[in-house]
């Protein structure tokens, strides 16, 4: 990502924190805070194998029926486990960030609704995790009519 | 670094095995060593932790109202969805209900309908996917369940849900 477009991304986000009222703990003052944009499109709808669940179309996500689940990428330097918040931007959705372990567990927070209403909701990790996760997504499911995934933004706060 | 790392380390060392007739590079088995302990620990910090979900669950009080409210919200949602007799056991305190399916029959109808599909593609999704997605998709509340496996449960899978932040009534079939 170039310098412009994460200086707008970092901005972008800055205003969804302050939008959703969110601020990072006092034990995070020093935290470095990186972002990645992840485009709707590249949610995996669930069940597969069928064609009328979800249809991704450029970056977005057309949600029909059922779920999707859209995965957060991981690596060094963004953690699994330093994630602060994700910023979900759509319609007609219910959102919750879970983490996981690879064969091991699977620990999701609390579910946060979109209306119909093209706007943002955020979500937080779930606490008390039994272990290190080792991966992050959303699982998302559509509700009433026509969903959309527009985007979603994850915010880390890497301690220094 | 290492957990994600080993697939290549691994490739990169048995490759260079291949080539010059050697064992595998030291530094590397060490980082297989260290990854092999490192999922012990996890998997014994989930057993304690599932211990330690049962203990609290144990020592919760029952809040009649509430959970008599979501379990039977937890079983509505269950009907026309899971198969008959997955849902094998539903029990909610004050803020936690623990739910257990039934092993071999934890498939929802949908995932039934999805396994004829694929068998053109030879593919086939473990019924604790399913489960999962049901969990995810039935209430409100955050969960905590064992992974996903790539075969069948040979035992009951149990899952808990964990209300503490929300206590709100778990969704009803439409």
């Amino acid at each position: 990502m170039s310098r412009i477009a994460r200086v707008l991304a970092m901005t972008v986000v800055a205003a969804a924190v302050v939008a959703a009222g969110l601020a990072l703990p006092a034990s995070d003052a020093r935290a470095e805070l990186r972002t990645a944009q992840h485009p709707g499109a590249g949610c995996i709808a669930y069940p597969p194998y069928r064609n009328d669940v979800a249809i991704p179309y450029q970056f977005l996500l057309f949600g029909i029926d059922q779920q999707a689940f859209c995965h957060i990428r991981i690596d060094d330097e963004m953690p699994a486990d330093d994630i602060h918040v994700v910023f979900v931007y759509g319609s007609n959705v219910e959102v919750r960030l879970c983490l996981h372990r690879e064969g091991d567990w699977v620990r999701c927070g609390s579910m946060r609704s979109i209306g119909s209403a093209r706007s943002m909701t955020w979500v937080g990790p779930p606490y008390d995790l039994p272990s290190t996760p080792s991966g992050a997504f959303l699982s998302v499911r559509f509700v009433g009519g026509l969903s959309l995934v527009d985007e979603y933004d994850v915010l880390w706060s890497i301690p220094e | 670094m290492i957990r994600r790392s080993l697939p290549a380390l691994l490739a990169l060392a048995l490759g260079a095995c291949a080539q010059q007739g050697q064992g595998p590079d030291p530094s590397v088995m060490q980082l297989v060593e260290q990854r092999q302990a490192a999922d012990l620990d996890a998997r014994a910090a989930g057993q304690h932790y599932t211990d330690r979900l049962q203990r609290m669950f144990d020592a919760e009080s029952r809040d009649t109202q509430w959970a008599d409210r979501f379990e039977t919200d937890l079983r509505r949602a269950a009907e026309g969805v899971l198969s008959p007799g997955t849902l094998a056991a539903v029990d909610c305190r004050a803020t936690r209900c623990m739910v257990e399916f039934a092993p071999d029959a934890a498939a929802d109808r949908q995932q039934a309908q999805d396994r004829q599909q694929a068998q053109g593609t030879r593919m086939s999704l473990p019924a604790s996917a399913g489960l999962l997605a049901w969990l995810s998709a039935a209430q409100p509340c955050g969960f905590y369940a064992p992974a996903p496996s790539a075969t069948d449960a040979p035992r009951p899978v149990r899952a808990w849900i964990l209300c503490e932040d929300d206590r709100q009534p778990a969704r009803a079939a439409p």
